[in-house]
């Protein structure tokens, strides 16, 4: 039987090559494939393929027992239309008497072709090439030989199409495989799940470890944290939120803690690929390393603080000298001008006639005081000015505190017979490293101040007290005090409390501010607190000491020298 | 002073003792009849024995300095014309703003503040 003869004969080799395509890694592999399956299923041993090249011309791409005369001759010859949308199978069974290939006879004659058959490849109704049977003898054409071919050619043309498009597919993933590797900038991609499909070597970098592909979900990070430095989830990460949102994610900083515990910071531009129908096949990230651009900026930030910070204070300190000018002119102007309109009157007094009157001996008096309140108010402006540029300098000696308070106290109270002054020291000796000239013009204010403050007179306390490594003087009075708020402001140049102007006890201002820089550039400080208006004052200077208490008569310790 | 007339009445308002004094003092034998007063507090209270042609007004003053005296002033009695005696750098600024009818600064010459009052109680 014919039928059965061509059925059985061709399936083994049909199915050879539905194995062979299925499996192909090139298109050379499949003419192979194809050529033998021709020669094997419809027992053809000479047979070609032809495809149409990029200008639509057919050429041979695979023969067997063609010479290369007989190719070049016919090549190009099709016996259809380029763009034939159902071509059919051309049968020869005689090339002697097919008058279309008159002009090809010598060619047939001289390759021993008597019989020949076009079996047109079609893909998709798309014609894509063909394949030629060649036969020595005249050849009858039997239905199933046809159909045969027919199913080969099927089977050819689809198996040629699949593989030009997974070369054109791999071609286009191998240019972008090179891209991403070539573009020294961290990507990976994942599936729809979210697992890495592939990462280069950059994005490895970036997280300090390679994660397992095919397992890794959402990005390779060992851990995550906000810029805020809370801990983020894998699932809340960037790329988590792309695949589950199915939208690109932008603008979302991110830190990445290595397993080494450094940090790096990342801006990732995840996006999810979709296919033919909008479905969210997987996702590719980019992750930007900003961990540097982060410092620069954090850098630049804080330069531009520093120097705002030293503007601001380079204003505020014109502020405070152009303020100290302003107040100083104005305290320097009164008694200048007191001088001034006093000598003015002495002369007008001369002239009339009358410069023995009483009161010019009272003016005479006016002046010398106004003088020397002058004198004294130049030495306080010199001094906070020398304080103010550093250029006061210290001479430093040993020298006994309790001996320079008694001085001080006796001084002080001769000219204050309304209070009462007292010196409370439980030690007989208090030796200390200090400029005696300076101190003593410290505590000559503190207690003058604690007379001029108790207008009412009572009790002034010195008290004096070792601390772990320091001494304490405490200067206390009954006077009028001051409100709490005013504690660091009568330490301020020209700074008074509100109660003591209200009082009209006169004073500049400049006596506390003057001390306190004295003793800060002893090393201590100079602070005053007051329980409140009219409740007294207490001003507590507190002093480094190096073992300062010693019994009477004996030396100091030679490392205070 | 011009002959006839009560002599014109001039409160000096200074906390500076010896420019209060000696201002009184000179302005006393010039004629015109002085007063002097320690913070604008004090002057406020001189003002109801009676309103003064002129007031000689320091500005920076321990207490109720000049600007607020001369708000309170002028709410309680009117306009009375002021000349500023200020050894203060703004003082010409603040006497324009306060609408003060000269300014002088300190230090100061006894005669030109002799001939400033007495052009400002003539001219007033």
């Amino acid at each position: 039987m014919v039928t059965s003869r061509f059925a059985v004969q061709a399936l083994q080799p049909l199915h050879d090559l539905t194995q062979t395509v299925s499996a192909a890694q090139s298109v050379e592999e499949i003419f192979e494939a194809s050529l033998r399956c021709l020669a094997t299923g419809l027992g053809v041993e000479r047979s070609s393929i032809l495809l149409f090249d990029d200008a639509g011309v057919m050429r041979f791409r695979a023969w067997r027992a063609l010479s290369d005369g007989y190719r070049a001759a016919v090549e190009g010859h099709s016996p259809w239309a380029n763009d034939d949308p159902a071509p059919l199978p051309v049968l020869v069974p005689d090339v002697q008497d097919d008058p279309d290939l008159g002009p090809l006879m010598d060619v047939l004659r001289q390759e021993r072709i008597r019989s020949v058959a076009f079996i047109p490849l079609v893909v998709a109704g798309r014609l894509i090439g063909k394949f030629m049977l060649y036969y020595v003898e005249p050849h009858d054409f039997i239905e199933e030989e046809v159909l045969t071919a027919q199913v080969i050619a099927a089977q050819i043309a689809f198996a040629i199409d699949k593989q030009r498009a997974y070369a054109a597919l791999s071609a286009s993933e191998e240019r972008y495989r090179a891209l991403v590797e070539g573009m020294g900038v961290a990507a990976y991609t994942t599936d729809a799940v979210g697992r890495i499909t592939y990462y280069n070597e950059e994005a490895a970098a970036v997280w300090g470890r390679r994660p397992v592909v095919g397992r890794d979900l959402w990005c390779g990070s060992w851990r995550l944290y906000w810029p805020d430095g809370r801990p983020m989830s894998h699932s809340e990460c960037p790329m988590a939120v792309a695949l589950r949102e199915a939208r690109p994610v932008r603008d979302v900083e991110i830190l990445v803690a290595q397993p080494d515990g450094s940090v790096v910071a990342i801006l990732p531009f995840p996006t999810p690929l979709r296919n033919a129908r909008g479905m969210v096949i997987g996702g590719v990230n980019v992750l930007m390393d900003i961990t540097q651009r982060n410092l620069q900026e954090a850098e630049r930030l804080r330069l531009l603080e520093a120097e705002q910070q030293a503007r601001e204070q380079a204003e505020a300190a014109v502020r405070a000298r152009d303020e100290f000018l302003s107040i100083a002119s104005h305290e320097l102007r009164n008694p200048v001008a007191g001088l001034k309109g006093t000598a003015q009157l002495l002369q007008r007094l001369r002239r009339d006639g009358r410069a023995d009157a009483p009161r010019a001996q009272e003016y005479v008096e006016a002046l010398v005081q106004t003088s020397d309140r002058l004198a004294h108010l130049l030495d306080d402006l010199l001094d906070v000015a020398r304080l103010e540029t550093g250029q006061l300098i210290l001479k430093h000696e040993d020298l006994d505190l309790l001996a320079l308070l008694d001085e001080v106290i006796a001084e002080t109270a001769s000219t204050a017979p309304l209070h009462d002054l007292a010196l409370q020291c439980s030690e007989t000796a208090c030796r200390i490293h200090a400029d005696s000239v300076r101190l003593r013009e410290v505590m000559v204010n503190l207690l003058e101040n604690a007379v001029k403050y108790s207008p009412e007179g009572g009790a002034i306390t010195v008290s004096v007290a070792a601390e772990v490594d320091e001494v304490v003087v405490a200067v206390t009075d009954e006077g009028i005090g001051f409100p709490p708020s005013a504690a660091e402001q009568i330490f301020v140049p020209f700074g008074r409390a509100p109660n003591a102007t209200e009082a009209n006890i006169p004073g500049m201002g400049l006596g506390l501010h003057i001390s306190r820089r004295l003793i800060e550039t002893h090393g201590g400080t100079l602070t005053a607190t007051s329980e409140g208006v009219g409740r007294g004052t207490r001003v507590s200077l507190r002093l480094p000491s190096h073992r300062v208490f010693t019994a009477e008569g004996s030396p100091p310790p030679p490392g205070d020298r | 002073v011009t002959q006839g007339r009560p002599a014109p009445d001039i409160l000096v308002v200074e906390d500076e003792d010896l420019i209060r004094f000696l201002v009184v003092d000179t302005l006393t034998t010039e004629g015109f009849t002085a007063r002097g007063a320690r913070s604008g507090e004090e002057a406020l209270t001189l003002l109801i024995d009676g309103l003064p042609d002129l007031i000689l007004l320091d500005l920076r003053m321990t207490g109720m300095g000049g600007r607020e005296f001369v708000e309170q002033q002028r709410e309680a009695w009117g306009d009375i014309p002021i000349v500023l005696l200020s050894g203060s750098m703004e003082a010409a600024a603040v006497g324009a703003e306060l609408g003060a009818v000269a300014v002088i600064r300190k230090p100061f010459d006894l005669d030109d503040l002799v001939a400033i009052v007495r052009r400002a109680v003539e001219s007033a």
